[in-house]
């Protein structure tokens, strides 16, 4: 072992982050002879009892040894092809917000000024006709890369129950060598030097010494926060829907592979469907609506319940001014969190991870690392808040108490300077670390109600009767491929055999 | 609702900035929706600073339309895989910066993390022998790289060496062919519009107006619409980019075409030597600051190597950037927008780039205030990148012979190159950005190039027993050796090259 390389690592905390930062590094630094310990605090329950990821957080599970399969087997996935939104602009209005791409480029010109075109000259054309991906949903099909290479490729994520994944991300890293301590932190003790943590009492009257803290205590933040004292940045004042009931349920969406998310006179109705039951939960703010009154809420949405209690829980959006302070990093619901209007959470902790393992520091800790995960990390929670602030701007027009309040305050600079930009040029400008793509903002502009004022010039420049013949024989390809592909619950049965 | 495109396009300059702006965006429009036109005095003359192109040049000739061969034929241009630098670090130190990757990843960890963990064993091996193009370079050859990723030979890219004044002809003439029209005449009055201040015509010398609803700025340092007119500020960047004065003279060639430029620092700023097919030409970049304009003419006359075959011909430059390169109806391309000088040869790809973004933020005549706005953001954000990692080189030094040099080292840098520093000097991590240009490879080569070596390298690289690196670091450095050795000599390569196509 070289002079100066952490050879403990201590995570604390007990839900899904806490499993999930455990077996991602028991798995990449195998062969490091650093000792990996979760101090598994009781009580710790997943602030989202369900998880809707994005495409890119599948790459996660293959370095962990997770077969795809396998974990929709155990966790009763299902595929999931992007976000249902319901009710946003209006109360008859459903519309799927595909992942992936829509189209092709027009030459240089990107697919999506060819919609915002025809909506100017008022042709009945949509982004989503010419999405193989959204498509496949609304007629609740799937495939996958593997089953017919002649279909076009589709981009998923997927829907999990998270206790599941959680027990499987556990059992994944004890097998490759995760240690367990079983208490509460009475305190943390700080090196007087340097305010590093040195260790942390227990309530059994041990302690437990690390020289790297992974802080995955949830909203309690009990390193970063109460131990190292990084404030909190509030963001409920953008997003203030920040308390949630959660039950299992049967629903009416059941059979299309997305995440639905539904606005409602108070807040927000999301649904997942899993194998077997949908798992919902109503969103609101506890200014303006009473738990009893959300939990007689939430019965109103569903058909029937599932046995289960209901799930209460209360978590602000918003994140540490420092995500990694000291010898501190914080990683999910302790770093930060996001309303879960489009994605879960689960999306921002996996590239937390994954930045922490190419920052690996030593025991020096050094300060450019934690600035560099810090400025990245921040950057991203905030484009996906601004992604979520569009839904909230769709659904503004509802006159009630929980809808005015959200209009009072002022949109993020960074949100008005895109939807300007948007709304005067069809044009979409991305941030060095975005979760979502190019074609995944322009759908979520248009779901937004935000109809460009002009679209790209240069597409003017291209022989019109040309190109509305190229995407018309492209709809009707999507369609016909469509037809074509399995029914998603027919797939997902097929899966386990 | 239908919108208003622009049909009408003015250029003021013409030089590489005017006549690649006039090619790219005629390509684009094409003649029978927009008329561009271009003011160019014919005394206007190419100031030779930009001659060494970087690989993106290919996607503009790609682009564009412009077939390599004939390029290289119309402007003696040589091949070009990067940069020597000699004397930056250190007196005595050298390093080549191509554009070819060093090594390649191992179980996702960067090849330098590998490199770092080799160099404290007794068989230190230099970086540069993990690079097919440094070494190609070294040994003078070239060769087309190739797509398929297995292979040694897509481990790099490659760009020009050209002559500045037969690469204005050559572009003047691919315009021309594509339907802008040249009018030779000299600007003498810009006429505003009413309400929106918005740039209506310009005043000819012959008396004649001429009226457009795009006009691009492309007058060099002066900045005759977007700073005299529109009264757009310039940021100086001198304290971090200590030059104000360039010299050039052209000489005879003393021996084969090297495929990479050569910058070598001396006392109070650097000279190049950028080698065309038919002669060399030769510069002298420094700070008045700290050496007169004619001892640094003779620091240039003295170290020549081949005969001269004209005149030192003396250019004043500004380092900096303007504070908004696009303005209500007037966009600033080429030095009117900005300089952060010739290392790194960044100057025809600010250009390229300007137009690509130009392209992509296409207005129509309502000119909305936020496609504006987000031109100049991604502007200055690419404008910023160059000049952290142009300052990289004057920054990072041990030469401390001169007070030029000692003001170099001391300077304090941007917070972002300071960071990127310091990221680099304590775990060797270089971040990297989706829109920057200068990759991982680029960066360690002039990090390491110039002397800073990582207190510590990716602790999980230690997976790894040392001699297993050990055997795969020389298999690596075999199989390039041996490739750079199969490849043609750089005169073969340009030779066969030109002849591609030619009609004689």
């Amino acid at each position: 072992m070289r002079q100066g390389a952490v050879s403990s690592i201590a995570i604390v905390g007990g839900d899904i982050s806490a499993w999930a930062a455990a077996a991602w590094l028991a798995n990449s630094l195998k062969g490091l002879d650093i000792a990996i310990t979760v101090l598994e605090l009781p009580d710790m329950v997943n602030a989202e009892p369900m998880q809707y990821t994005a495409p890119e957080t599948l790459r996660f599970f293959e370095p962990l040894g997770i077969d795809i399969k396998r974990l929709i087997n155990i966790t009763g996935a299902t595929y999931r092809l992007g976000t249902g939104l319901h009710r946003l602009r209006s109360e008859r209005e459903h519309r799927i917000l595909p992942f992936g791409n829509s189209g092709t480029d027009i030459g240089h010109v990107h697919f999506h000024h060819f919609i915002t075109r025809a909506l100017l000259r008022d042709e009945k054309l949509s982004l989503n006709d010419h999405s193989p991906t959204a498509m496949a949903a609304r007629a609740g099909k799937f495939h996958g890369r593997a089953n017919d290479p002649s279909l076009p490729t589709l981009s998923y994520g997927l829907n999990f129950n998270a206790a599941k994944l959680t027990k499987l991300l556990r059992d994944n890293a004890t097998i490759n060598g995760v240690g367990i301590v079983q208490s509460r932190i009475t305190s943390a003790r700080l090196n007087a030097d340097d305010g590093h943590i040195e260790s942390l009492l227990l309530e059994d009257e041990t302690s437990l010494a690390a020289d790297l803290f992974i802080d995955c205590s949830g909203e309690a933040a009990l390193l970063i926060g109460k131990a190292l004292e990084v404030k909190f940045i509030d963001w409920s004042q953008f997003l203030p829907a920040s308390r949630s009931i959660a039950v299992t349920a049967k629903t009416d969406h059941h059979n299309i592979p997305v995440h639905h998310c539904t606005a409602t006179d108070d807040g927000w109705f999301l649904s997942t469907p899993l194998q077997h039951r949908t798992a919902c939960q109503f969103r609101y703010s506890p200014e303006h609506v009473s738990d009893e009154l959300a939990a007689a809420h939430i019965e109103r949405f569903v058909r029937e319940l599932g046995p289960e209690a209901l799930v209460l829980s209360n978590m602000p959006s918003g994140h540490r001014q420092y995500m990694w302070h000291k010898n501190c990093v914080a990683l999910g619901g302790a770093a930060g969190w996001i309303e879960p209007l489009d994605i879960s959470n689960f999306d921002f902790l996996m590239s937390g991870l994954s930045r922490l393992t190419s920052l690996m520091p030593t025991l020096a800790m050094q300060d450019s690392l934690a600035t560099l995960f810090n400025r990245e990390m921040t950057e991203q929670l905030a484009c996906v808040r601004d992604f979520g602030l569009l839904h909230y701007y769709a659904a503004q027009w509802r006159d009630t108490p929980f809808w005015n309040a959200t209009r009072e305050h002022e949109k993020p600079d960074s949100l008005q300077q895109r939807i300007e930009l948007f709304a005067s040029s069809s044009r979409i400008c991305l941030e060095e670390h975005e979760t979502f793509g190019r074609d995944t903002w322009a759908a979520a502009f248009l779901a937004a109600g935000i109809t460009p004022r002009a679209y790209d010039p240069l597409l003017d420049l291209v022989n019109d009767e040309q190109i509305q013949q190229y995407f018309s024989n492209m709809r009707r390809a999507i369609q016909e491929a469509v037809r074509q592909m399995p029914n998603h619950r027919e797939y997902l049965a097929q899966l386990r055999h | 609702m239908n919108q208003r495109p622009i049909k009408s396009i003015v250029i003021v300059g013409g030089g590489i900035a005017g006549w690649m702006t006039a090619t790219a965006l005629a390509s684009v429009c094409g003649k029978e929706s927009c008329s561009i036109r271009l003011i160019e005095s014919e005394d206007a003359g190419t100031a030779r600073l930009d001659e060494a192109t970087i690989p993106t040049i290919q996607e503009f000739n790609r682009r564009f339309g412009i077939d390599e061969p004939e390029l290289m034929r119309a402007t003696n241009a040589t091949f070009r895989l990067g940069t020597r630098f000699e004397d930056w670090g250190a007196i005595g130190d050298s390093y080549l910066h191509t554009s070819g990757k060093f090594g390649q990843k191992i179980d996702g960890i960067g090849f330098q993390h590998y490199w770092l963990k080799q160099r404290l064993t007794d068989e230190a091996m230099p970086i540069g022998e993990f690079a097919l193009s440094c070494v190609a370079a070294n040994k003078g050859r070239f060769q087309h790289p190739v797509d398929d990723q297995r292979s040694v030979y897509s481990t790099y890219s490659y760009a020009f060496h050209l002559d500045a004044a037969l690469f204005v002809n050559f572009l003047r003439d691919t315009a021309e062919k594509l339907g802008v029209q040249q009018i030779d005449d000299k600007v003498v009055d810009v006429h505003l519009g009413g309400k929106d201040g918005f740039i209506n015509s310009v005043q000819l010398k012959s008396g004649e107006c001429v009226d457009g609803e795009l006009f691009v700025d492309c007058t060099g340092f002066r900045g005759l619409l977007i700073g005299d007119t529109l009264r757009t500020g310039y940021e100086d960047w001198r304290g971090w980019l200590p030059f104000d004065s360039a010299l050039l003279v052209q000489t005879e060639s003393a021996g084969e075409p090297l495929p990479y430029t050569c910058a070598k620092a001396n006392h109070a700023g650097w000279q190049w030597r950028v080698p065309l097919q038919n002669r060399v030409d030769n510069g002298h970049i420094y700070s008045s600051a700290y050496i007169s304009d004619d001892a640094a003419t003779n620091v240039l006359l003295n170290s020549l190597e081949g005969k001269s075959l004209s005149d030192p011909e003396l250019v004043r430059v500004k380092p900096g950037k303007r504070l908004k390169t696009w303005r209500r109806n007037c966009v600033a391309i080429g030095s009117s927008s900005g300089f952060v000088g010739p290392l790194e040869a960044t100057g025809i790809f600010l250009i390229h780039a300007a137009i690509t973004k130009l392209i992509e933020y296409f207005p129509d005549a309502e000119f909305p205030a936020a496609n504006t706005s987000a031109y100049n953001r991604d502007i200055d954000t690419l404008y910023a990148g160059m000049r952290d990692f142009v300052i990289l080189h004057y920054k990072v030094t041990q030469r401390d012979d001169s007070k030029f040099w000692d003001y170099c080292r001391e300077m304090s840098v941007p917070e972002e190159l300071a960071l990127r520093i310091q990221l680099f000097a304590t775990r060797g991590v270089v971040p990297h950005g989706s829109s920057e240009l200068f990759n991982e490879s680029s960066w360690l080569a002039v990090f390491l190039g110039q002397g800073i070596i990582p207190e510590d390298y990716d602790p999980r690289v230690d997976r790894m027993q040392e001699e297993q690196i050990l055997h795969l670091l020389r298999s690596m450095r075999e199989h390039i050796s041996r490739a750079a050795d199969a490849m043609p000599s750089h005169r073969d390569a340009i030779r066969e090259y030109c002849d591609l196509g030619a009609s004689t």
